[in-house]
């Protein structure tokens, strides 16, 4: 099985081609898997991300045949090319610089503060957006993150960022003052144009569009009026 | 840092100043970090990994909260509890410290934003109905995206609490040096760390940090059994390697805590738990190779007791080709109490069926097939050894001035066993007591000027500018990778779950020519990512762990904890059963010192209490697997139903209850 990695800086990309050996017949690797193997083997410095191997911790994120996929939980046939996801600065072969996607959050949130609950509270639509494992890959084709210079920083925001808001909008707890903050900071980051035809998928199921921006956009207008 | 050059140069550090240096971004470096900034203090927070992308993102996310599941659950009650399972080999301060503060620590999280299902009355969490692992008491409350509802809340404690934080930077270790002057907090220690050295591997930068005081919270070190384990990559045992090169003692780091019931085959899923003894239903059996029954009642049993029987049928030649046993859970699926047992598993552990069905099909998610199962390295129930505020102690008991420990990072709280859902709490708990201390300690000691730690800081930077000084380091073809790959095998052969004194004393040697190839192998002078710069951090951390987790464990020749001790000799009855110890480890003239630790052993009648309980479950258990068909099913229809619990529908029942009340009341 035949697979192309992208290798090297910014200024000098190449693709080398590894030659997986499968574990066993018929055996159908995860990307992971042949980028374990290829360190062992032949490329004992390749640089790559990896935490848990079980599709949560959302960091081995990297694009396959163009498209963001988390390295651990795809599997790979011959002639896939895996490579650094596009929407962050490469710093090294499949390593990309992420921190600046939460920059644009950072001490920008209202704390919200719990309330003293009096009856049972309806707390799914939250838990239906803590799926978000913070992978990254909705930022790919993103309308919004599409105009951020690739180094950064990054003034406009993207599903993600706009997701950790609006968990602060349909938080039971959110007083009046905590929603117009978060409105107020998903304007700065671009809510309104946003085009909610171009929303990215989500890989872990979360209904990006309507569970995010769509409501994000329907507060701001709500705020004005 | 420079290209590789004969002459030798010094690494040039940027400087920054801090009050406090967390280590970590888990829920103990979210918490120790929150807790000392909303103090007032100056923070930096350091992880190597994107924040929170840690253990306690990927777990469960269960969390053990005091009275969530009974009104009889008294501080004295979980702290017995936790020293009695863990064989009295924890630290009594420590557990009391942990009863007291479980309640804050759940609030913390609430203020931080978890949200969880609520007794409506009170605004407490309302526990599962079932104990987990090792509870005398329900007490553990679970989230509907496990460890995820854990780290967002750690998320917006880090981002929103006035921290500063560097992804991608790697603490290489701390400034350390002999106590020179003697304020009061500092009349009992003979050392003082006074902040560390940062690589900083997107930008290429080495940063120097001043601080007054460092928490370590960047523990675990299962990644040294890779791939048998479930825990993150970066679980290297950094936290322990760093802590005992600044002088601190660990203590019980033979105290891997193994979970029985992990995936042994495809690669893509090994290691990777899918079962918990509680999980087995009343019915499951473990079986080796040859059908034959090694252990049934597996919900009444200890992880370690499971993971035992596995390992050493895997010794013995019973396992199959790769070392597993097979977990058997289909007898539970018959009858009524079936379908009910199905849902609750689908309800509870969705995550793990879901590894199951891709590693071993559809039948095996349905448990119409067994499942071929081996251990896996979770947790180390070990650590640094400090007091109940995480103030780190050095081998003389003293403490190391400016020096904090929290969560996975802190020895001495579990002992032996960890009981299920603990982990979680105690990272919150002991990070926010290290932050407060550590914030504490900083206010007093302010007194610090770069030339007084110029020397110190210019001793470690020669100790790190030497690995790019050397041209043989450029051109040599071993890799640090390779000797992980090497070290990590052989730790699961020596100092597994299955161990022998042959077996530790081999794995010794072999640490030591690892140790030798490490001494010159590949290093990369390219300043930005340095991969094979970061291999060789995490290589040398998790030999150093290796070695004090084999020292350790030589000083135990019977089983004490979730490995099995398979060369060993049961005392006989007329010598005495020593009493509880814990093993400790020190770092002495780059050399390892290995001593005993006496402990105190619970009161007797407290012990026999709980044993008799756990006793008392198993013959249930064994009475209920004979009973006639009909009967059985009727009651685990029962059991299973209660345990499915859906305090949903149980709350909506008591709000629709009180809406009829209140209309009854307005005719």
């Amino acid at each position: 099985m035949k697979i192309t990695i992208e290798r090297g800086k910014p200024e000098h990309k190449k693709d080398v081609v590894y030659q997986y050996e499968p574990h066993f017949n018929k055996e159908r690797p995860m990307a992971l898997d042949v980028l374990l193997q290829a360190q062992e083997r032949e490329h004992p410095d390749l640089a790559y991300r990896y935490g848990c191997r079980n599709g949560l911790c959302g960091i081995c994120t990297v694009d396959i045949n163009g498209k963001p996929r988390l390295a651990c939980r795809s599997k790979v046939k011959s002639g896939d090319q895996i490579s650094a996801l596009k929407t962050l600065p490469l710093l090294k072969d499949l390593v990309v610089k992420r921190d600046e996607v939460n920059r644009q959050l950072i001490g920008r949130l209202p704390m919200v503060k719990p309330v003293a609950v009096k009856q049972q509270q309806d707390h799914r639509p939250l838990q239906s957006l803590n799926r978000c494992i913070e992978c990254y890959a909705c930022l790919h084709r993103c309308p919004a993150h599409e105009k951020n210079p690739i180094q950064g920083p990054f003034k406009y925001g993207n599903p993600y960022s706009f997701l950790k808001i609006q968990r602060v909008l349909i938080d039971p707890s959110a007083s009046a003052n905590d929603k117009q903050r978060a409105i107020n900071l998903a304007r700065e980051l671009g809510i309104e144009d946003y085009d909610a035809e171009k929303v990215p998928g989500c890989g872990l199921g979360i209904n990006l569009k309507k569970e995010v921006i769509l409501p994000l956009q329907q507060a701001s207008v709500d705020l004005n009026s | 840092m420079n290209e590789a050059n004969p002459s030798r140069q010094l690494i040039s550090p940027l400087r920054q100043e801090y009050d406090v240096l967390v280590i970590g971004s888990g829920g103990a470096g979210a918490a120790a970090a929150e807790s000392a900034a909303a103090q007032g203090a100056r923070v930096l927070m350091v992880s190597k990994d994107p924040i929170v992308c840690s253990d306690s993102k990927i777990s469960e996310g269960i969390i053990t909260v005091r009275g969530s599941g009974s009104d009889r659950d008294s501080e004295q009650t979980l702290a017995a509890n936790v020293r009695i399972q863990g064989d009295d080999l924890g630290e009594p301060t420590l557990a009391r410290g942990f009863a007291q503060d479980s309640k804050a620590a759940y609030q913390w999280l609430s203020e931080h934003g978890i949200k969880s299902t609520r007794k409506p009355d009170e605004g407490q969490p309302q526990a599962m109905s079932i104990a987990m692992g090792g509870h005398t008491l329900p007490r553990s409350v679970d989230h509907a995206n496990g460890g995820l509802d854990y780290s967002h809340a750690c998320w917006s404690a880090i981002t929103q609490g006035q921290i500063d934080y560097l992804e991608d930077a790697w603490c290489l270790d701390v400034y350390s040096a002999a106590a020179s002057d003697t304020t009061e907090d500092m009349a009992a220690s003979a050392r003082r760390v006074h902040g560390g050295l940062i690589y900083h591997a997107s930008s290429g930068d080495f940063i120097s940090v001043k601080a007054q005081a460092v928490v370590i919270a960047c523990g675990g070190l299962s990644s040294m059994y890779f791939p048998n384990t479930d825990t993150m990559k970066g679980n290297t045992g950094d936290a322990y390697a760093i802590a005992a090169r600044a002088g601190a003692q660990l203590i019980d780091m033979e105290q891997v805590q193994f979970i029985p019931f992990a995936v042994s085959h495809p690669p893509s899923y090994q290691g990777l738990v899918i079962g918990e003894p509680i999980s087995a239903g009343a019915l499951g059996v473990i079986r080796d190779a040859n059908d034959k029954i090694l252990k049934a009642e597996i919900m009444g049993r200890t992880r370690a007791e499971c993971a035992a029987v596995i390992a050493r049928a895997a010794a013995d030649g019973r396992a199959s080709d790769n070392g597993s046993c097979y977990l058997d859970l289909s007898e539970n699926i018959r009858g009524e109490s079936g379908r009910v047992f199905v849902e609750l598993m689908q309800n509870k552990i969705p995550g793990l069926l879901k590894i199951v069905r891709a590693a071993m099909g559809p039948k095996a998610a349905q448990f119409k097939q067994a499942w071929q199962v081996r251990p896996s390295a979770h947790y180390l129930m070990g650590g640094v050894q400090a007091s109940e505020l995480g103030e780190a102690l050095d081998c003389q008991q003293q403490k190391i001035a400016g020096l904090y420990v929290a969560g996975q990072a802190l020895g001495g709280l579990h002992g032996s066993n960890r009981l299920g859902s603990t982990s979680l709490a105690e990272a919150i708990i002991f990070g926010r007591r290290a932050g407060k201390a550590a914030h504490q300690f900083g206010e007093k000691n302010k007194n610090l000027s770069w030339n007084d730690i110029a020397e110190l800081e210019a001793q470690v930077l020669t100790g790190y500018s030497d690995l790019f000084n050397q041209p043989s380091r450029v051109s040599s073809k071993t890799y640090p990778i390779t000797i992980s790959r090497q070290l990590q095998k052989a730790a699961w052969q020596g100092i597994g779950p299955g161990r022998t004194v042959t077996g530790v004393a081999q794995a010794l040697s072999q640490f030591e020519v690892y140790q030798q190839q490490l001494q010159d192998c590949h290093i990369d002078t390219d300043p930005i990512w340095n991969q094979s710069f970061m291999d060789y951090i995490e290589c040398r951390n998790m030999l150093f762990c290796a070695q004090a987790v084999a020292r350790s464990a030589q000083l135990r020749t019977h089983s004490v904890g979730a490995h099995v001790q398979l060369d060993e000799i049961k005392p006989s009855l007329w010598r005495a059963t020593p009493g509880p110890y814990s093993s400790a480890i020190s770092h002495q003239q780059g050399e390892l010192k290995a001593r005993k630790l006496d402990r105190q052993a619970s009161p007797w009648l407290a012990r026999n209490k709980i044993a008799l309980q756990q006793n008392g479950k198993i013959l249930m258990f064994k009475i209920i697997r004979r009973l006639p068909f009909k009967l059985r099913d009727k009651i685990l229809y029962r059991i299973y139903h209660r345990a499915l619990g859906q305090p949903d529908q149980v709350a909506e029942a008591a709000a629709t209850k009180n809406t009829q009340n209140i209309s009854e009341a307005g005719q």
